[in-house]
């Protein structure tokens, strides 16, 4: 009887000795379609006066229009990065006031409105696989500003963050 | 004193010396290989040391203490009816102390590893690996488990 003790707590030891734990996880992934940012159309001031302000809608035929597309019913961050001056050479102008709206159609009709800061992405799901947004601003000519062109660069980076 | 329970005595006592370290080993996931986003024809790698994407599991067990690591890994994702090649290289594994994970070794997850604690009770294991979409395919979400088995080899 004892004998028969001896053994079954060698054995137990045995056992703990060397035993063999498992765990789990898993990999995974989503197969989704590219993402396709177009610039159609630049924020287009047309010609201003030396001394005064320019408002540009976004539901004006000169806003500037970007279209996303991408996976149908995937959420996507949005980054734009929004110039606070356009210039002429040396010369600069200030932009203020960025207002943009989107849409999922090209058309402003219907559109909504979407708060954005320069940088700093924002969130959005392509419903129908597209996204519209049309951007209008402000741009503040000085009493002796020099005369020419002056340009800048706005630009919108996309990225699926989830389905 | 009978023969028997002297033996048992003695016997007790060479087993329980190993004990008295604290064998015990536990071990706790902590997060998936997720790959993320994949572009059909696109091949995508997440290093094992991506700690925001690389699978990652958690040991604990006394310093000192022994144990051989070994993953058993799929070779596809599986998804949409149909299948992503998954490929694990020789370095597509890494181990460190839970403290300092920047100090990671790597090893092949392909094979059985040993790992001994030297200095802290905690290691983490990352794995990275590859995924091989084609062109073609299918849009959606594609998944597949990886199996941890750890050995407690003693001290």
């Amino acid at each position: 009887m004892r004998a028969r003790h001896f053994v079954v707590a060698l054995a137990a030891f045995a056992a703990t000795g060397l035993r063999a734990q498992s765990s789990a996880i898993t990999t995974n992934a989503t197969v989704v379609t590219p993402i396709t940012v177009t610039g159609m159309a630049p924020l287009d001031w047309g010609t201003i006066a030396q001394n005064s302000n320019n408002n540009l809608n976004p539901n004006n035929a000169s806003s500037g229009r970007f279209s996303v597309t991408g996976l149908l019913g995937a959420q996507v961050a949005l980054t734009f990065t929004l110039p606070d001056q356009i210039s002429n050479g040396g010369s600069t102008m200030p932009v203020t006031n960025y207002s943009i709206r989107v849409n999922e159609t090209n058309s402003t009709g219907g559109s909504n409105n979407l708060a954005v800061t320069s940088g700093t992405a924002v969130t959005q799901t392509l419903t129908t696989g597209s996204l519209f947004f049309f951007i209008g601003g402000r741009v503040s000519a000085a009493p002796a500003q020099q005369w020419g062109v002056y340009t800048g660069t706005i630009t919108l980076a996309a990225a699926y963050t989830g389905l | 004193m009978s023969a028997v329970p002297r033996w048992l005595l003695i016997g007790l006592c060479l087993l329980r010396a190993p004990m008295a370290h604290g064998q015990a080993l536990t071990v706790r996931p902590l997060q998936n290989l997720n790959f993320r986003f994949l572009l059909p024809g696109v091949n995508t790698t997440v290093d094992a040391l991506q700690f925001t994407q690389s699978g990652q599991i958690e040991i604990k067990a006394s310093i000192g203490a022994n144990f051989e690591i070994r993953y058993t890994l799929p070779t596809a994702l599986i998804g949409q009816g149909t299948t992503i090649p998954l490929v694990f290289s020789t370095t597509s594994g890494a181990a460190a102390p839970s403290s300092a994970p920047s100090s990671a070794t790597r090893f092949n997850p392909n094979n059985a590893t040993r790992w001994r604690f030297m200095t802290t009770n905690t290691a983490t294991f990352f794995l990275g690996g590859q995924a091989r979409p084609r062109v073609g395919q299918p849009t959606g979400a594609y998944t597949a488990p990886v199996v941890v088995t750890i050995t407690n080899l003693g001290l």
